[in-house]
Formats: C-alpha cells, structure tokens, sequence
C-alpha cells in the first residue's frame, strides 16, 4: 500500500514538473531584430538567438494577450520555446512587459 | 473438421508471429502504435462500453459557467496528457503509448454523451487513461467534462491562454515566474537562462 502511494506522488510530481511548461525552454533577454517569421534576441548573458515565430505562437505583454506588433528593439522578453525537427527553436509564447523607460521607472 | 483445425492452427500461427514480431520490435513507447493496432484496440475499446451509454445524453447543462469552471478542471486535472485544447500534444501525451487522441477530432466527437462520459468514469485499459471519481452515473463534473469535449473544436485562442496560467505548477515554476515578471519589469538581476523544463 505504502509502495502505490509513494509511487502515485512520484508520478504525480514528475508529472506536474514536467508539464508545467511542456518541456518548453525559457529564454530571457532582450529583442535585436524581429520580422514576421522570426525573433533574436540577445540572452542574458549575451548570447545572440534566433527563434521562429510560427502560427501559433502567442504574445503576452504584462500577463494579458498582446501583440508581437508592438515589440521593438530593446524590448526585455522570456520566450517559451521549443526545439523542432531541424534543432532551431520555436517560440510557444513571447512575453514582454511594459516599454524599457516605464519599466526602469516601475524598477526603482 | 479438418479444415476447422488447419484454420485453428493457422490463427495460432499467426497469433504466435504476431507475439513474436511485436516482442522484437521491442516495448518502447517511442513509435506511435500501427493503423491495426489502433484500429482493433478502438474497436475493442467501443464493444466493451455497455450498450446503455451508447444512447445516454448528457444531463447536464453546457453554460457559459459551467464550461468557465470546467477550464478549471480540465487545466489542472487532464491538460497533462490531454493539453489545454485537447489536441494531446503535451510533453507526456507525445510519447505516451498509445498517443491520446486529438480530441477535436471526429473519433472522438462522432461517440456519443454516455460514451465519453463512461472512458471518463472507468478509464481504459492498457492506456493512460484513469478512472475518475467513484463509479456511478450521477457525477456532475465528469458530465460537464463531456460539455468541454464538445467545446474543444471551437476552443479560442483567449480560453486556451486562460488555461495556461492555471496548469499545475511547482514551487520552483512559481519562483521563476516572479523572476522572470521581476525581468520584464526591469529588475536589473537577470533570472537564469535557457532555462529547462525536463
């Protein structure tokens, strides 16, 4: 009995870790170019990647659905993405927050 | 009689060959199962639901609430092997023997209220899919989990971010998420990068 209980909460937390975010990687940093099919930003530790932007990636500014539209240059993300086929990465989600002037302003 | 033998003989045979290459192709859960495979498993799995679910409606009425509260469940409690719009492509449904269906699909939606409501209620063998809840015929949320199946094919794009924020998480996600809030909003810390979700 104590056996399927510890195995039960094993599955369960293995489980609930991995789903959290789909086995999607987070990348944070900060946009250098965008076009419509894909997105490069500079990582934090100034690493430079390029991530397509598919159909189905979804944009978050401030929690709340936004518009890769307004993304521009400068502008701190966390991308949720994923590796395909070919090894590159595809964004799931792009989230960004306030513009850089109002962001710094809120930070100190 | 002798050709009821040979043909007993045969059916052994090829039940042995069919043993035997499966056990050679071995037992990993990395190649999706065969269009035989799937069609006798879902045939099987169909006469093995009792006849009166066949014809039971759901009881239940779909509501705007009802379907907003069911998001809730469906997100916490299906949307690991299922996803959030019952596609299955999840990290566990990719590799998952068999593959959950693609729930927005026909094969799914073409079985009726009882149906679904009874793989709920008793789960299937051989799969991943549980049993839910205590047997019975009565349970309102299972009921209202067949009102979200109907409504996975015209799911939105808002109703599935919704979803998201209310998938299961561990302390650990929810300390990166602060970090990574803390990021955009121009914390000068940077919070780790590339960082993976096994």
């Amino acid at each position: 009995m104590m056996k399927a209980i510890q195995t039960s909460l094993c599955v369960l937390a293995i489980s609930t870790g991995l789903f959290a975010h789909g086995g999607a990687e987070h990348l944070t940093g900060t946009v250098k170019a965008l076009n419509a099919d894909s997105l490069t930003i500079e990582t934090t530790k100034h690493e430079t990647l390029t991530i397509a932007l598919t159909a189905k990636t979804v944009a978050m500014k401030s929690k709340a659905k936004g518009d890769l539209k307004d993304l521009k240059a400068g502008d701190r993300v966390v991308v949720h993405a994923e590796k395909n086929k070919a090894g590159q990465f595809e964004a799931e989600e792009v989230d960004f927050g306030p513009a850089p002037a109002a962001a710094a302003k809120a930070a100190h | 009689m002798r050709r009821w033998l040979l043909a007993l003989i045969l059916l052994l045979a090829l039940i042995a060959a069919s043993a035997w290459w499966h056990i050679r192709a071995g037992m990993d859960t990395r190649s999706a199962p065969g269009s035989l495979e799937t069609y006798v498993a879902q045939t099987v799995r169909a006469w093995s639901v009792p006849s009166k679910y066949k014809t039971l409606r759901n009881p239940a009425s779909c509501t705007e609430e009802v379907l907003g509260e069911t998001r809730e469940h469906w997100a916490d409690h299906c949307a690991t092997c299922h996803a959030n719009n019952g596609s299955g492509d999840t990290l566990l449904g990719r590799t998952m023997y068999p593959r959950p269906p693609d729930m927005r699909r026909p094969d799914t939606q073409n079985q009726s209220d009882g149906e679904l409501y009874y793989v709920i209620k008793n789960g299937v063998r051989l799969t991943g899919m549980p049993a839910f809840g205590a047997p019975g015929d009565n349970d309102t949320s299972s009921w209202h989990l067949v009102c979200l199946i109907r409504h996975l094919p015209k799911m939105s794009a808002e109703e599935e971010l919704e979803m998201r924020r209310m998938n299961p998480k561990t302390p650990a996600d929810l300390e990166e998420e602060r970090q990574e809030a803390e990021f955009l909003n121009g914390a000068s810390t940077p919070t780790p990068e590339h960082h993976h979700h096994p």
